[in-house]
């Protein structure tokens, strides 16, 4: 099991245990606070759109059950389930496309919702059942978010729309009168607001780093086709490491952008088909600060401007430009570094892709190459999980 | 109570996309900016020594704007046209950009960088700003302020500034040149000749 998915059992028994509690000993709310402490804090850790499923949901049918109490339990129980189920399945992280993730995430969100309610309070099992098809149609409605917004995030929407559904019928269900349900729309109308105001700044936020691979691209022709190559394959090591979703878009983001520093050196060096001379690899060396630097100067993703620094550093200390060791080199560095040196030695897919001064190698022969490095020029964590990613690349 | 609830729920869910949603409107003309800003220190750094830094230019560029009564949203878009103008160099070959006998070579770059542009959603409608013949009061100033300084390179302000002064053409409009020639006076009407500096150290 990965320290993702024991992280998450580990927090999800902690929650059921708090939702235990809850239902027996209702004056133990200290923990069941605790409880939903460390229920954002899996959620924080794995997959928010889980929450944005699953919590409507599940308050809704407490409410409209039993109250305050049981909502909270109804809550933190189905929470503990779904973050188990995710974590024990590697759920995200499969070899599947969004689109086919992002399905079986709602689906398993839906059927969760229906299994839990029925086990808990059979009599209700009727009106669960018409919950479950109310929100598969809530669902597939919702498609549009995932073929419209063709971003990794875009089924945030549909999750909304379909617990959003259940919370009207669920309320229907119980004690509350229909009047009441207008309160819904609150909810409704500025979630479909964020929902079109985060696409927007999603889609610039990708047209940014598309005008900044062109740059680099009119600069270099090899980096630019380079840097696409490797953002796909840093990123697929990178959740391989249990990094969440948010910060494995930053990470892509950054090895979108490693070798911007390019443009600022002379394409006569980095072209250069015969040996460097010392100096000439001393001004290749600076194009890790010159990239930082330009990050840093125009406020652009200032969080990635260190791991653009450092992921020329190696574990072994030889690296530049500082001699980092171990540890001290940031994690996205060292997955850069990996996937930088693996995209350099078979980089030949593209016009203009391969490197003027060595032969491309075979992938296979560039991946002993890589191994061979474990521990030394490359980090032997990243390298297994690098050889997951591109194991997984070939079978998409 | 069931109902406080509920009342109390979509209020909190509804601040919370509110929120969501103007942090996300608010974020987006920043890293704008920060983008084109990106753009200019790059190019700054690859241009190598000509001019005032970006930083300079801006500034100058803004209190000619506010003098001149521009909008909020014009000055933002100049700021962001002065970031971007020189993304020509990304195309011009490096060693090209450094030697001054090659200066022909270097003052295609506008149309370079409009074509350029052109290509990038983000940043096709700073494109029309670079063209001589289609640019906005924006672009004017910006040319403007190139030839400004390009001149002040090998004569004295004032010179340049009275030169500008007598122009009879429509490259620009009559209030923008008042207003650019009195700022500029202001800041630099003591300057013999400018000294070329680097842009980015």
């Amino acid at each position: 099991m990965n320290s993702f998915a024991s992280r998450t059992l580990g927090l999800s028994a902690l929650v059921a245990l708090s939702a235990f509690v809850a239902v027996v000993q209702p004056q133990l709310w200290p923990l069941v606070v605790l409880g939903i402490g460390a229920e954002i804090g899996a959620l924080y850790w794995s997959d928010r759109r889980w929450s944005i499923s699953l919590a409507p949901l599940v308050v809704s049918l407490g409410y409209a059950h039993g109250g305050v109490s049981t909502a909270l339990a109804f809550e933190v129980g189905l929470l503990a389930w779904g973050l188990a189920v995710a974590g024990a399945s590697g759920m995200g992280r499969v070899g599947l496309p969004e689109i086919a993730r992002s399905l079986l995430t709602s689906a398993v969100a839906l059927a969760g919702g229906w299994v839990v309610v029925a086990a808990v309070s059979p009599t209700s099992l009727s009106g669960t059942a018409v919950s479950w098809v109310i929100g598969a149609v809530a669902a597939s409605s919702a498609l549009w978010f995932w073929f419209g917004a063709r971003v990794p995030g875009g089924s945030w929407g549909s999750l909304l729309a379909a617990g959003g559904l259940m919370t009207i019928f669920a309320f229907g269900l119980g004690t509350v009168a229909p009047i009441w349900c207008l309160a819904l729309l609150g909810p409704i109308v500025a979630g479909a607001w964020a929902v079109r105001e985060w696409r927007r700044q999603r889609e610039e936020d990708q047209a940014i780093l598309r005008g900044l691979i062109l740059l680099v691209q009119q600069a270099h022709p090899y980096t630019g086709a380079h840097l696409e190559r490797v953002a796909a394959l840093a990123e697929s090591t990178g959740r391989n490491l249990g990094l969440n979703a948010k910060r494995a878009q930053r990470l892509r983001a950054a090895a979108i952008l490693h070798d911007l520093g390019k443009v600022a050196i002379d394409e006569q060096i980095l072209e250069k088909p015969s040996r460097l001379t010392d100096d000439e690899f001393a001004e290749i060396k600076r194009h890790s600060e010159l990239g930082a630097k330009i990050l840093e100067k125009s406020g652009l993703y200032p969080e990635i401007a260190p791991w653009i620094l450092a992921h020329h550093e190696r574990p072994d200390g030889r690296g530049y430009p500082f001699g980092l060791h171990g540890d001290a080199i940031p994690l996205e560095s060292r997955i850069i570094a990996c996937v930088d040196a693996f995209d350099a030695m078979v980089g030949v897919s593209s016009v203009g892709g391969r490197r003027s001064y060595r032969e491309p190698v075979d992938p296979e022969g560039a991946i002993q190459e890589v191994l061979r490095c474990a521990g030394t020029q490359f980090d032997t964590e990243v390298v297994e999980a690098f050889r997951k990613a591109v194991g997984q690349e070939v079978m998409a | 109570m069931t109902e406080l609830l509920l009342v109390a729920g979509c209020a909190g869910i509804t601040v919370f996309c509110l929120w969501v949603a103007v942090s996300a409107r608010k974020r987006r003309p920043l890293m704008l900016g920060r983008a084109a800003r990106a753009v200019g220190v790059a190019m700054s750094l690859r241009g190598g020594l000509v001019g005032p830094s970006n930083d300079e230019f801006g500034q100058i560029a803004d209190r000619i704007g506010a003098r001149l009564g521009w909008s909020e949203a014009q000055r933002v878009r100049l700021a962001n046209t002065i970031q971007v103008r020189q993304i020509g160099f990304a195309a011009i070959p490096y060693q090209h950009l450094r030697q001054p006998h090659l200066h022909r070579v270097r003052e295609r770059a506008p149309e370079i960088g409009a074509d350029l542009l052109e290509r990038l959603p983000i940043w096709s409608q700073f494109s029309d700003e670079l063209r001589p013949t289609r640019r906005s009061e924006v672009g004017q100033l910006i040319a403007l302020l190139e030839e400004f300084f390009y001149r002040m390179e090998s004569a004295p302000a004032m010179d340049v500034l009275r030169q500008i002064q007598s122009q009879t053409d429509d490259r620009y409009d009559l209030a923008m040149r008042e207003a650019a020639v009195g700022v500029l006076q202001e800041s630099y009407g003591n300057r013999v000749a400018r000294p070329k500096v680097a842009l980015v150290d």
